[in-house]
């Protein structure tokens, strides 16, 4: 079964055409990163894939069920990590995960087995009593990640999910989320970070002004655009067009900089 | 650094420790600040100049008040007595404006880290001290000038120069106390809404801390109306206690300002001894004021540079994931949000407020035995606080708008848990008009039932006000809102609560004019009530959609 299928999807916001005739398949075990610019249309593709967003036309489906149809039962598949980070900062992670396994209907004893071995993973249970907004930007990022893999999803969502994490717990996120393919499960991950998707991806979509320019694996990506060896981050550059605008910044920059 | 320019730059530390202040005041800014800052901004600038009009009006309010009947209401029981009873109830009264219109932004002033920017810049620690007292100053300059100056030039205007120079000194005194006292309890009050130890003591100091400020802040913008009858049980009381009483008020803060006050202006009637206590507790008070300015200054440097400890002492708890039915889940982790920010627990202190509002009307619509009428218009009224509840509570849930996105919560679920919390405000705001119907009598006791029966009007108005706001901001899904910067939304739940309540009242009003029987009108009421909750549970949830 296919974990993800999004069919020509389409949403504007005004005169923007945020997300353009997108479409995309996300295959049972694999890890699939969205890469694009700021602004490309990744988050708004994701969100509507979640049910947060009305779709203008075209469908997402996460195993056969239409996320716009029923999102409540699309989010009891999916573990989802979005971008930003407004989590109930007057309550502790404790308070936050009891509410998460609350709603979820989770069994106690064995969520409660499964909380401890997270919480020692990632060395955070100093700080399982401590308000969230006292937590830093990684320990919120933590806390996120934590409330996403509890229930155990078949799919996980992941917007920016490394960006604040320190090397260890970076390096112990990238080894669940490959244990999760291992088992079964299936992973979309959007990222800027190139070496994350490189080193961690099956395939790779790249969005740009709302489209999906190029699909593949790194080594179709490479045919497809003449450049064999490439780094995921000259593919890219080359792909979106960014290369020489990247030249000429750094070459303003290093002006500034001399001056 | 010129002090000058030590000005300037505390200015725009100042506005982003009342940023900050507004933003903890009220969960839901802070998804808003980045969805819309300019809206944020402007909402801010004007709750600054809403909070000097008020502190400006209030004070005013209070000067001209104590004053007049410090100085006219020959009723209230000698002049002397008058004045150093009233000038006592201003200070006192100031102290309290004071305290509570600064608390959120003191509290802002140590969550605000506005001095950490400044901290890493090339400035030395007097720079960065002096940078920090301008920012406290200009902070609070607005109300301290104010309530240092309306009522000395009041003094100075009926009782002459002396007493003014005296109140000048007295309000200056309560000043540097009300401050000192406002920089302790902030810091209290900031450690024990941000420390998480589950104890049981710790959750009821929590709800406490907040609904008594909650009921602080309302009772000093009600407290005009019960002035002169606070001073009259003061001069009361005192007076029966003999005149030896007076001697002993005049060793306590802040009444030692009042009888030095009223020894100068009536010198022959107080007797020597009075004037003597008032002249020592005055000296003593002042000398605490000087040290207390002292203290808070050295304080605040503490605070707003290192900060306040709000770890949990002790060994780490064993790791437990409690759960419950999904419904409780929600309640328990609103109820929790609501205990942890003070404009949160305003839902908690809803009855409080609508009796304080509607005593007095009461009072002044029932002319002899409380009739149908008034008790219906107070029970509309209730209605239309109960729509505005419910809109409070919906704010709560922009804060954890991540966890929220990713959880598989119906719109339906979240209506039933926003209407299980208002209905508790709800149904206590019904029993306390119940008491304060029984304290207007009734002309029949079959009116103190008429409350009893609205009891359940909670959960119609819940479902529908909620149901109306997630279909007109959410197309039907649950959203949260944020009535300080949507005004519309805090005025169309009013309107719908106000049309959902009303329908059983009109019931009760027809029947009555129709037979003249309260049972028949009860029975009404009921009735109507019973179709409009099974209206609310079977058919309003139909609007909403996940």
């Amino acid at each position: 079964m296919v974990a993800i299928v999004i069919e020509n999807l389409v949403k504007s916001f005004g005169d923007l055409v945020a997300v353009n005739d997108v479409s995309l398949e996300v295959r049972e075990g694999e890890i699939y990163a969205l890469l694009g610019p700021n602004g490309a249309g990744k988050t708004t593709t994701i969100k509507m894939l979640m049910g947060l967003l009305d779709p203008d036309s075209g469908s997402a489906k996460v195993f056969g069920i239409d996320s716009n149809e029923n999102p409540v039962e699309v989010k009891n598949l999916v573990g989802y990590v979005p971008e930003e980070q407004q989590l109930y900062d007057s309550l502790t992670p404790r308070e936050l995960f009891n509410f998460i396994a609350s709603i979820r209907g989770l069994p106690e004893e064995k969520i409660t087995k499964r909380m401890k071995e997270f919480l020692k993973a990632l060395d955070f249970e100093q700080y399982y009593d401590n308000m969230i907004i006292t937590l830093s930007q990684g320990n919120k990022q933590k806390t996120m990640l934590i409330a996403a893999l509890l229930h155990r999803p078949k799919l996980l969502i992941l917007d920016e999910p490394f960006s604040s994490l320190d090397v260890r717990s970076a390096k112990i996120m990238k080894d669940i989320v490959k244990i999760h393919t291992e088992n079964g499960g299936s992973v979309l991950l959007s990222t800027h970070v190139m070496e994350v998707a490189e080193g961690l991806c099956d395939r790779v979509g790249i969005i740009d002004e709302g489209k999906l320019i190029e699909e593949g694996t790194l080594e179709e990506l490479r045919s497809k655009s003449e450049k064999e060896g490439a780094t995921l981050e000259s593919l890219f550059l080359k792909l979106t067009e960014q290369e020489e605008d990247v030249a000429k910044g750094v070459a303003i920059l290093r002006e500034a900089l001399t001056d | 650094m010129k002090r000058s320019e030590s000005w300037r730059y505390a200015g725009v530390v100042a506005q982003e420790v009342r940023f900050k202040a507004f933003l903890e005041a009220n969960p839901a800014n802070l998804a808003r600040v980045k969805e819309n800052p300019d809206k944020i901004s402007k909402a801010l600038k004007s709750q600054s100049r809403i909070s000097v009009i008020f502190s400006t009006m209030i004070l005013i309010m209070l000067s001209v008040l104590t004053l007049a009947a410090s100085a006219f209401d020959t009723e209230l029981g000698n002049p002397d007595a008058r004045l150093a009873v009233g000038f006592a109830v201003y200070l006192i009264l100031s102290f309290v404006v004071i305290f509570f219109l600064n608390l959120t932004t003191t509290t802002g002033l140590f969550t605000s880290g506005a001095m950490r920017l400044p901290s890493t810049l090339p400035l030395t620690r007097v720079e960065l001290e002096q940078l920090n007292f301008m920012t406290f100053v200009r902070i609070f300059i607005a109300p301290v000038v104010l309530s240092m100056v309306i009522f000395p030039i009041g003094c100075l205007i009926i009782f002459g120069p002396v007493v003014a120079i005296i109140s000048f000194v007295a309000c200056a005194s309560n000043v540097s106390i009300a401050i000192g006292a406002l920089i302790i309890v902030s810091k209290w009050f900031h450690k024990k809404t941000h420390q998480t130890d589950e104890s049981r003591i710790s959750s009821i100091i929590r709800v406490a801390a907040s609904l008594g400020i909650v009921i602080g802040m309302i009772s000093v913008y009600s407290i005009g109306s019960y002035l002169p009858d606070l001073i009259r049980f003061i001069i009361g009381l005192s007076s029966s206690m003999g005149e030896g009483f007076f001697t002993i008020l005049a060793l306590i803060f802040p009444f030692s300002f009042g009888f030095l006050a009223a020894s100068i202006a009536f010198s022959s009637i107080i007797p020597f001894n009075t004037f003597l206590a008032s002249l020592v507790g005055s000296a003593f008070y002042s000398l605490v004021a000087i040290v207390s300015y002292k203290r808070s200054g050295e304080s605040l440097r503490a605070i707003t540079l290192g900060g306040i400890s709000t770890s949990s002492p002790g060994l780490l708890k064993e790791v437990v994931v409690e759960t419950t039915s999904p419904l409780q889940g929600m309640i328990r982790k609103d109820l929790k949000l609501a205990t942890r920010n003070i404009a949160s627990a305003f839902i908690f202190a809803i009855p409080i407020l609508l009796v304080v509002i509607l005593f007095p009307m009461i009072q002044f619509w029932s002319d002899g035995p409380m009739r149908s009428l008034p008790a219906l218009v107070a029970l509309e009224y209730a209605n239309l606080f109960g729509g505005i509840t419910l809109v409070s509570v919906l704010m709560f849930d922009t804060q954890g708008a991540s966890i929220h996105e990713g959880l598989p919560i119906r719109s339906r679920l979240i209506l039933k848990t926003k209407t299980a919390i208002i209905m508790v405000p709800y149904a206590l705001s019904m029993i306390a008009l119940d008491i304060v119907f029984l304290l207007q009598p009734p002309i029949s006791p079959w009116i103190l039932l008429m409350p009893l029966i609205q009891i359940p009007c909670g959960y119609v108005i819940g479902m529908s006000v909620g149901a109306t706001v997630f279909k007109v901001r959410g197309g039907g899904r649950a959203v949260a809102v944020n009535v300080t910067s949507d005004q519309a939304v805090g005025i169309l739940a009013g309107i719908v609560a106000a049309l959902a309540g009303i329908v059983p009242l009109v019931a009760y009003g027809l029947a009555m004019i129709a037979t003249g029987s309260y049972i028949i009108s009860l029975g009404a009421q009921g009735l109507s009530l019973l179709v409009m909750v099974l209206i609310a549970r079977f058919q309003v949830p139909k609007l909403l959609k996940d």
